[in-house]
C-alpha cells in the first residue's frame, strides 16, 4: 500500500446546535489509488465524514489531512484542486446555458488557461463517455447524462480524488453500470475514488475496500469479500450483505474468497469444489 | 439562516410560559404593542421592559434573547439617537447644543431621541420575548381553527404562513447544498467584498430557482393527493387549545401594562414632554 | 414589444394548490432573503438586495401569489423573527403587499424590462415607502421622511435594476414549466368555456 492519501485523526463533528456528535472519534487512512465505497444507513454519518475531506465541514475536534494539508486552514475551493466532490442531485449544481460552459466553471475559477479548458473540455467527455453538443443546454440532457456531466465538470479540475456522493441514486441499473464502469477506469488511471451508496450491489462489483459507518463511528472497515462475510455484524449496520454473500456463505463456507464476490466468480468457485469433491 | 432556526427551535421549548396558550400569549403581545405607541415616558418604559426581561428569565430564554437583542438594540437606538435629535422641532426657547440651517441638536431633542429609543426597546423586547416563547405554528394553527370556524375564512391563509415557516429549514438546506456543490466546483464565494459575492451568487441563483419551482410543483401535488380545498369550511382541527387559569394571569400582566399607560395618559404623565 | 401597461388588467386569480405552494416559496425566499440582509443596516436604511424577489413574484406568479408571498415573508418572517413587528406592522404588510401587487397588476409582459422597472422598480417601491413611512410615522416611533427615503434607498436598486434583468432572464424558465399566471388563468378559462360548450351540446 501506498502513503494516505488522506488521513483522518480523531475527528469528531458536531452539526451547530445540536447536542449529538454526528461523527465521534473517527480515526481512518486512505490510500493513493484505492476504490472505497462508504456504506451505512441514512444518518450514520457518511456524508458528513466525506465533506470533511473537502474543507465543506471543518472538524470540532481532531484533524484532517489531505495529501499532508492540514484542511483546517484551507478553504473548499483551495482544497477542489486536489479533491473533486460529486454531489448526489446533478441539478444542485448544473447551471450553465451550454454543456461547454458547464465543464468549463470549474476550471476557470483554478484560473486555467483557454487552451487548457478546452483540452480538458474533450477528455472528460470522452472519459464520461458523454457524446453530446458542446452547446446543448444540460437540463434537455437525460438525467443519466446530467449525472455524468455533473462528475465531468468535477473531473475537469484534475482532481486526484474522486468523491462522489450517491451516484447511483434514481438511476436505472443499466446508466448506474456504465457510471460505476467509468468510475472504475478513472480508478485503474490512477484516481483514488471514494463513493458513497446504498446499492450493495454495486458495491460488491466495484469497490475493493469497504468501509461500514453506524451512528457517527465507523463500524467495519476492510477488503470488500471481508466486510459482506460478516452479516450478522452488517445487519445490526441496517445492511443487508449482497445475496451472492449469503449464497456463498451458505454453499462454499470455508473457501478463502481473497477478491470480491461475483455471480460468475461464486459459480467458478462451485463448479471447482464439486470436482475437487 | 442558523439563527432563524434557531429562534424558532426557542420557541418549541418547555417552560411555565411556552406551555400557555399561544392565542393569549398573543393578546399578551398586542396589549405591548400598543403600550409603546401610547407612552414616551422614560420611566414607564424603562420598567415595562425591565418586567418582560423577569419573565424571560422565568421561561428560561433571557441568555438565548440576550444574545439576539444584543444586535438588535444597538442598530434601532443609534438610529434613533442619530435622527432624531435633528428633527425635533426647534423653537426657540430650547437649549441647542447644535443650530446651523435645518440642522439644530438640542437638549430637549436628545432627551426625545432616548425617549424614542426606548419605546423601540420596548417593542423590541415584547416582540422576541413573544417569539422566543411562542410555537408559531401552533399558534397559526389555533388562529386557523378560529377563523375558519367563526368567521368563515379559508384556512389557506394559515396554511401558508404554517408551511412557510415549515419550509425554512428545507429551502434553507437546499440553498446550502448547492452553494457546497459551488464551492467544490472552487468557487470562492466565502471572500471578497459583498457586492463581488453577490456577483459569485449569481451562477448559484440558477439551480435554486429551478429546485425551488421543482419544489413548488411537488407541494401542490402533496397539497392535492391529501385532498386540499381552498373552499372547504369544514375541516376539522386536531389539537385543540384550552385556556387555563395561567393563561390569564399572564394575560393579565399585558392587561395591567396597558391599564397603567392609559392611565398615565389620562393623569397627563405619559409623555416625555413633561420632562422638560 | 407591448406598451408600458398591460392591455388586459386582471383583478382576480384563482387560488389552486398550485398557487398556494409558490406563495409559500416565494414567501420563505423573500422572509429569508430579507431576514439574512438585516444586519447590513444603518439604523433603519436596512439594505435589501433580495427586494426584487417580490416584483418577481408578482410578475411571474399574478398579483395575489406576490403580494402575500410579500406580506408573509416580510412580515410574519424576516419582521416577527427580527423582533420589529410591531413596529413595521400593518405598513410594512401593506407596503410589501403593494411592492409585488402593483406590478403583478399592471406590468405588460415579463420581458418588456421597461414596463418591470416602471411598475415595480418605481411605481411599487414608491408606493411601499408611502405605507411605511406613514404607519411609523402615524405610530409615531420615527418622522415620514425617514423611513419613507429609507424604504427608498434600500429598494430601489434592486427593483429598478435587478428585477428587469431577472424578470426577462426567468420567464422562459417559468412558462416553460407552465407556470406564469397569464398562461394558467386563460387556460383555466378555456377549460371552463369547454366544458360550457359541452353542457350546451349535452343539452
Amino acid at each position: 500500500m501506498s502513503e494516505a492519501i488522506i488521513k483522518v485523526e480523531n475527528l469528531c463533528f458536531q452539526y451547530p446546535g445540536r447536542s449529538v456528535n454526528a461523527l465521534q472519534d473517527v480515526n481512518l487512512e486512505i490510500a493513493e489509488g484505492e476504490f472505497v465505497a462508504l456504506i451505512g444507513q441514512n444518518g450514520s454519518g457518511k456524508t458528513t465524514l466525506i465533506k470533511h475531506f473537502n474543507g465543506l465541514l471543518k472538524p470540532s475536534k481532531g484533524k484532517v489531512f489531505v495529501k499532508g494539508k492540514d484542511t483546517t486552514s484551507l478553504r473548499t475551493a483551495e482544497l477542489a484542486r486536489s479533491i473533486g466532490y460529486v454531489f448526489q442531485n446533478p441539478d444542485h449544481q448544473i447551471f450553465a446555458e451550454t454543456v461547454r460552459d458547464e465543464i468549463a466553471f470549474g476550471p476557470k475559477n483554478l484560473g486555467f488557461s483557454e487552451e487548457r479548458i478546452n483540452s480538458e473540455i474533450e477528455r472528460v467527455l470522452k472519459e464520461m463517455d458523454l457524446d453530446v453538443d458542446l452547446d446543448e443546454m444540460p437540463f434537455q440532457l437525460s438525467r443519466g447524462q446530467r449525472q455524468r456531466l455533473a462528475v465531468a465538470s468535477v473531473l475537469a479540475m484534475e482532481p486526484s480524488i474522486l468523491i462522489i456522493d450517491e451516484p447511483t441514486t434514481g438511476q436505472d441499473w443499466k446508466e448506474s453500470i456504465l457510471l460505476m464502469n467509468l468510475v472504475q477506469n478513472l480508478n485503474d488511471k490512477g484516481h483514488t475514488c471514494i463513493v458513497t451508496t446504498h446499492n450493495m450491489n454495486l458495491v460488491s462489483l466495484f469497490a475493493r475496500r469497504v468501509i461500514v459507518m453506524k451512528s457517527g463511528n465507523i463500524f467495519l472497515d476492510g477488503a470488500t469479500q471481508d466486510v459482506f462475510r460478516r452479516e450478522e455484524e452488517l445487519l445490526t449496520a441496517g445492511i443487508k450483505a449482497p445475496d451472492v454473500y449469503l449464497l456463498a456463505r451458505s454453499l462454499i463456507p470455508q473457501v478463502q474468497l481473497g477478491k470480491p464476490l461475483t455471480p460468475q466468480r461464486l459459480a467458478e468457485l462451485l463448479n471447482t469444489q464439486s470436482n475437487l469433491g | 439562516m442558523t439563527i432563524v432556526l434557531e429562534m424558532l427551535e426557542t420557541g418549541k421549548a418547555k417552560s411555565p410560559i411556552h406551555s400557555c396558550d399561544p392565542r393569549m400569549k398573543l393578546l399578551w403581545w398586542v396589549c405591548f404593542i400598543i403600550v409603546p405607541i401610547l407612552v414616551t415616558n422614560p420611566i414607564i418604559l424603562i420598567v415595562f421592559t425591565a418586567f418582560i426581561w423577569i419573565l424571560a428569565g422565568v421561561a428560561k430564554i433571557a441568555k438565548k434573547m440576550y444574545r439576539f437583542l444584543i444586535v438588535t438594540y444597538p442598530i434601532m437606538i443609534g438610529f434613533i439617537v442619530l435622527t432624531w435629535p435633528f428633527f425635533y422641532k426647534a423653537t426657540p426657547d430650547q437649549a441647542f447644543l447644535f443650530n446651523w440651517s435645518i440642522f439644530h441638536v438640542s437638549v430637549e431633542g436628545l432627551i426625545y431621541a432616548t425617549a424614542m429609543g426606548l419605546r423601540i426597546v420596548l417593542a423590541l423586547t415584547a416582540c422576541t420575548f413573544f417569539v422566543m416563547t411562542t410555537d408559531l405554528m401552533d399558534l397559526a394553527s389555533g388562529l386557523g381553527e378560529f377563523l375558519q370556524n367563526k368567521l368563515g375564512i379559508s384556512y389557506m391563509y394559515p396554511l401558508m404562513v404554517i408551511s412557510s415557516f415549515k419550509f425554512i429549514p428545507e429551502l434553507s438546506g437546499d440553498y446550502l447544498t448547492i452553494t457546497d456543490s459551488f464551492r467544490s466546483r472552487a468557487l470562492d464565494i466565502d471572500s471578497g467584498s459583498f457586492f463581488q459575492r453577490l456577483r459569485k451568487l449569481a451562477p448559484v441563483s440558477i439551480p435554486l430557482i429551478d429546485i425551488m419551482l421543482r419544489r413548488a410543483q411537488r407541494i401542490s401535488i402533496a397539497l392535492e393527493v391529501k385532498a386540499f380545498s381552498v373552499n372547504n369550511k369544514n375541516r376539522t382541527f386536531f389539537k385543540e387549545h384550552r385556556v387555563q387559569a395561567k393563561d390569564f394571569l399572564l394575560l393579565s400582566t399585558g392587561v395591567l401594562a396597558l391599564a397603567i399607560s392609559i392611565a398615565a395618559v389620562i393623569l397627563d404623565v405619559a409623555k416625555v414632554e413633561m420632562f422638560f | 414589444m407591448e406598451g408600458l401597461i398591460t392591455k388586459k388588467i386582471r383583478w382576480g386569480q384563482k387560488f389552486g394548490t398550485l398557487e398556494i405552494a409558490l406563495t409559500i416559496i416565494g414567501a420563505v425566499l423573500y422572509g429569508l432573503g430579507a431576514f439574512s440582509t438585516m444586519s447590513l443596516a444603518i439604523g433603519f436604511i436596512t439594505l435589501r438586495p433580495f427586494a426584487f424577489i417580490a416584483v418577481i413574484w408578482g410578475v411571474m406568479f399574478g398579483p395575489w401569489v406576490g403580494g402575500l408571498a410579500a406580506l408573509i415573508g416580510n412580515t410574519f418572517i424576516s419582521d416577527i423573527l427580527a423582533g420589529w413587528f410591531g413596529i413595521g406592522g400593518v405598513g410594512g404588510a401593506i407596503g410589501n403587499f403593494m411592492m409585488a401587487f402593483i406590478p403583478g397588476l399592471l406590468v405588460s409582459h415579463p420581458k418588456n424590462w421597461k414596463s418591470v422597472a416602471l411598475w415595480g422598480g418605481i411605481v411599487g417601491t414608491l408606493v411601499c415607502a408611502l405605507f411605511v413611512g406613514g404607519w411609523i410615522a402615524l405610530m409615531g416611533f420615527a418622522p415620514f421622511e425617514v423611513l419613507f427615503t429609507s424604504v427608498l434607498i434600500s429598494n430601489i436598486p434592486p427593483n429598478l435594476i435587478l428585477a428587469p434583468i431577472i424578470s426577462a432572464w426567468l420567464f422562459p424558465r417559468v412558462q416553460k414549466r407552465g407556470l406564469y399566471w397569464r398562461d394558467r388563468l386563460e387556460s383555466a378559462e378555456a377549460q371552463s368555456l369547454d366544458e360550457e360548450v359541452e353542457e350546451v351540446l349535452e343539452e
